[in-house]
């Protein structure tokens, strides 16, 4: 009897305890992600304004959805998948260039997803518009960055005469 | 880099393209030939522009030498391809070194001109060359140094 009595206490004890454990666990989550994200927000407020910072955040966002719309066209059973993988690989190594040089994934107001289809000539019109935006971006930037903005728009507009071939 | 020196690198590399189309312009015929002939005359405008560049900053362009090595010898037209390849990424490189150099827009302008004029023609004759050189495009022209041109896939 004493035995059983000391057994439902200790199970009753672990529920709590367990139960505790996890709620403090959820709050600690809970509560930290805010606190860290408000952490991070200062941080960056106090940090100067990188310069050219804008431009590289604007072209990872172009090759993004570059990246997306090749996707889509290589999903197409007609693509010439060769020509078109290289293009993407292209951008996937535009997009890590301009990683490595600071750039950050910034959440668009108006999130606009891949068209539905992408055939070469629309892939060549969104090149051709990359190239312009990143000739603008190399004129305005820091010594440090124009260099990777001017091959960024030399490479796209080169992508554009190919998609057009 | 100053812009005087990235421009006078620049210059140097516009005289030895002239010179290597000068040269590959032999072995090739047919739209290839044309399409030769028309680089030697963008190279020779874009030497003529940088010269006056130079001038501009009251310094001596740099004068050709008076004979060159070609950085692969010209036996064949894959062999006159894989130079333009060459002639054109070097031009491109020369052309990042000017914009790193400059905060003109103006010459930056230009210099994005000539370094997207050189990625065109680099791509045009890699195709040229066949798919193995097409898939040693550079994917950023001019910053990254392009791995070798191989031989062409076809007869040459």
């Amino acid at each position: 009897m004493l035995v059983q009595g000391i057994a439902e206490h200790a199970r009753a004890m672990l529920a709590r305890v367990s139960w505790l454990v996890s709620r403090r666990g959820v709050l600690r989550a809970g509560l930290a992600v805010p606190v860290v994200a408000a952490c991070q927000r200062e941080r960056r407020r106090a940090e100067p304004p990188v310069p050219g910072a804008a431009h590289l955040d604007t072209a990872l966002a172009d090759e993004d959805r570059l990246l997306a719309a090749y996707d889509q066209a290589l999903a197409s059973p007609t693509a010439k998948t060769r020509s078109l993988q290289r293009l993407r690989d292209d951008h996937a190594e535009h997009r890590a260039a301009l990683v490595a040089a600071g750039a950050r994934v910034v959440p668009s107001p108006t999130p606009t997803g891949p068209p539905a289809s992408t055939p070469r000539p629309q892939l060549a019109a969104m090149e051709r518009a990359a190239s312009a935006a990143r000739l603008e971006s190399c004129l305005a930037a820091p010594r440090s960055l124009a260099p990777l903005f001017g091959s960024l728009a030399a490479s796209e507009a080169a992508h554009a005469v190919s998609l057009n071939a | 880099m100053s812009l005087l020196s990235a421009l006078q690198h620049a210059l140097a590399v516009e005289h030895a393209a002239v010179y290597g189309y000068g040269l590959l312009g032999a072995r090739l015929s047919g739209t290839e030939l044309a399409a030769a002939q028309a680089a030697y005359a963008a190279h020779q405008n874009r030497r003529d522009a940088i010269d006056r560049m130079v001038r501009d900053l009251k310094a001596a362009p740099v004068v050709p030498p008076p004979a060159y090595r070609p950085r692969t010898p010209v036996t064949s037209r894959s062999s006159a391809l894989r130079l333009a390849v060459l002639l054109e990424d070097d031009g491109a490189a020369a052309s990042i070194g000017v914009i790193g150099a400059t905060d003109l827009a103006a010459t930056r302008r230009t210099a994005v001109g000539w370094l997207t004029d050189s990625t065109v023609r680099g791509q045009a004759w890699r195709t040229a060359l066949g798919a193995a050189a097409v898939a040693a495009t550079p994917a950023l022209p001019g910053l990254v140094e392009p791995t070798p041109t191989p031989a062409a896939t076809s007869s040459s």
